[in-house]
């Protein structure tokens, strides 16, 4: 019973940690992907005599990459060694719910964590939803500040 | 196959040196809720505008002998507005973890000071910590928007308007926000009360409420009693404890949730059985007015959603700083 | 990672068409998707999911080489803890874009059972 419990908070910190991690992910892929892509297209030129099938089919599988809508690129969190390990060794958090002793405090504790990773990750994505004009540049926040009231920019 | 994406690392390099100081440039006066998360100090916002994040590696160095973990990118310990170390106690290494991944999981596209708020409260407590030093320069002091007890003073006003003390007119919402805030509220009240005599020769500390139907609108003062037994309380805490209890009163603009939350993280053994609660119930009673106006007229986009997350986000921030193991 | 990349790409199953923050982008396409999940065989639920257990070497690397069949044991046979194979669980909930309750999860312990409930799982896509 008591390691249910154990296992349930773990699974809902690994489950909150894997969405929050997501979207800085799928940044490294893409631009993972880019170098890639650039790099095996500029060793082609390089070498123009070779054959290229192998490169051509690794190139090939990069463009198809799609790291936004493809999951299977994050299954697992970054670290979740040093989480165990703190969670075992600091927090002794098996040991201390085996013996009931502040068992309650630390399991809501670690469903705390989840709710601040998830409030956070829902903060910033809708942040970002009522903000696009955040990732824009300063010249096309103006432009788009003119559109809104009618007006366009002078060339 | 990274061995390429390092070369282009090496011009950032250059600029990486200054990274830790990105972190560093941005002083904010306190009182109001200044945080790093609000301010747009023009050094970050250059930084966020450039898009580029400096460095590869986030990591904890934790030295075991001296019980304190650092948070370093690329080997260099991060630093707070006022230019300390975030250094922190190991028994707080669950809070390390996640102040490692809030800064690993910052997306490159920029950094935005809102996706940073362990690391602003921790920051905080930090540089509070040394400010409050004898011999340190008045114009730190200053920067960081005076000592704890400008703080402190700040905050007990926050007892006179307190969001638990204000109770709404019976003909508002059918009488059932006044019934929700009876039930909720009373109890808490009578259990501070009784928390805040511990800290009082005077036996008999009542917290003066705001009633709307009997006082209709006008200012709430607290008595002398009230306001020294809170400030002996205050005077107790640690410079980490007090930013926790600072956070948690901005967020919620209520010192007894302060308290709640700080108490109850803390030493909820010891705990009055009337204090005892848990984080949600602390947002609850904090947002009970918002939660029934939502209901009656639905949720407005961009408002309610925003700021149901932002409310959360802050306490939980303030509830896993308190936490120790 | 090559060998993920490589994997993920030999895979041509449209894969779910969502936003960074889990928003469908298209009613069309969620459309497509569950009728695509209700012919997930059981043979594609299979694979994937050994894809997955192959790519959860990094804590024991010997669980690459083993060979994996519906009998294997998460504990038994392939030497993981009861918070491996929570991670595990996580990962394939993900692979498949759903979230098996705490109750089914907790009593899990070989991949025939789990290959069973995904394909079992209208959700699953």
């Amino acid at each position: 019973m008591d390691k249910a419990r154990v296992l349930h908070a773990y699974r809902g910190l690994i489950r909150a940690i894997l969405k929050y991690e997501r979207p800085s992910k799928v940044i490294n892929w893409g631009k993972l992907q880019k170098a890639m892509i650039t790099k095996l297209e500029y060793s082609k030129k390089q070498n123009p005599k070779n054959s290229h099938e192998d490169s051509n089919r690794e190139l090939e599988s990069w463009k198809q990459l799609d790291p936004v809508n493809d999951r299977s690129l994050n299954l697992f969190i970054s670290d979740s060694k040093l989480l165990r390990s703190i969670l075992k060794n600091d927090i002794k958090w098996e040991e201390k719910v085996a013996q009931g002793q502040n068992a309650d405090e630390i399991l809501e504790h670690a469903f705390d964590i989840i709710k601040f990773l998830d409030n956070q990750r829902e903060y910033e994505e809708l942040v970002d939803r009522y903000n696009p004009g955040n990732k824009l540049t300063q010249d096309e926040k103006v432009k788009r500040t003119a559109n809104v009231v009618g007006l366009d920019v002078p060339r | 196959m990274l061995a390429s994406l390092k070369n282009s690392y090496v011009v950032i390099r250059s600029i990486k040196s200054r990274l830790p100081r990105l972190y560093s440039l941005s002083a904010q006066p306190l009182g109001i809720d200044n945080t790093i998360e609000n301010n747009s100090p023009t050094e970050t916002n250059r930084l966020s505008k450039t898009s580029q994040k400096f460095w590869e590696k986030v990591s904890l160095n934790r030295n075991v002998k001296k019980g304190k973990i650092a948070l370093q990118l690329d080997g260099t310990t991060i630093k707070t507005p006022l230019g300390n170390e975030i250094i922190i106690d190991d028994t707080r290494s669950l809070l390390a973890y996640l102040l490692k991944l809030e800064w690993s999981s910052l997306s490159n596209i920029s950094i935005k000071t809102h996706s940073l708020p362990l690391t602003s409260l921790v920051a905080r407590s930090i540089d509070l910590q040394m400010i409050n030093k004898p011999d340190c320069d008045p114009q730190l002091v200053a920067k960081i928007g005076g000592n704890s007890d400008v703080i402190k003073n700040q905050l007990l006003r926050y007892l006179d308007t307190d969001t638990l003390l204000v109770f709404s007119p019976m003909n508002e919402f059918e009488g059932k926000l006044r019934n929700a805030q009876n039930k909720s509220y009373l109890p808490l009240i009578k259990g501070m009360e009784e928390f805040l005599s511990k800290f009082s020769f005077q036996s008999n500390v009542q917290l003066q409420i705001l009633d709307a139907d009997i006082h209709g609108l006008r200012g709430n003062q607290q008595s002398d009693i009230v306001k020294n037994a809170a400030t002996k309380y205050m005077n107790g805490l640690s410079q980490w404890d007090l930013s926790i209890l600072e956070k948690t009163i901005l967020t919620t603009k209520s010192f007894i949730c302060g308290v709640l939350l700080l108490e109850n993280k803390k030493n909820s053994s010891n705990l009055l059985p009337n204090l005892k609660t848990d984080m949600e119930s602390i947002i609850r009673a904090a947002t009970l007015e918002t939660i029934f106006q939502v209901e009656k007229w639905g949720e407005v986009e961009d408002t309610h959603d925003v700021d149901k997350r932002d409310i959360r986000r802050k306490v939980y921030t303030a509830a896993i700083a308190a936490f120790t193991q | 990672m090559f060998r993920s990349v490589c994997r993920i790409s030999s895979r041509i199953a449209p894969s779910a068409y969502r936003t960074m923050m889990g928003r469908p982008v298209i009613a069309n396409t969620i459309l497509a998707q569950r009728f695509y999940s209700a012919n997930l065989s059981k043979d594609q639920v299979s694979q994937r999911v050994i894809d997955v257990i192959k790519a959860f070497d990094k804590n024991s690397p010997t669980i690459a080489n083993k060979q994996i069949s519906s009998d294997t044991q998460f504990h038994k046979d392939l030497g993981l803890d009861s918070l491996d194979t929570v991670e595990l669980l996580v990962a394939i909930e993900e692979e498949f874009d759903i979230e098996i309750p705490d109750k089914v999860a907790d009593d899990l312990r070989s991949v025939g059972e789990t290959v069973d409930y995904i394909a079992s799982n209208p959700d699953a896509n």
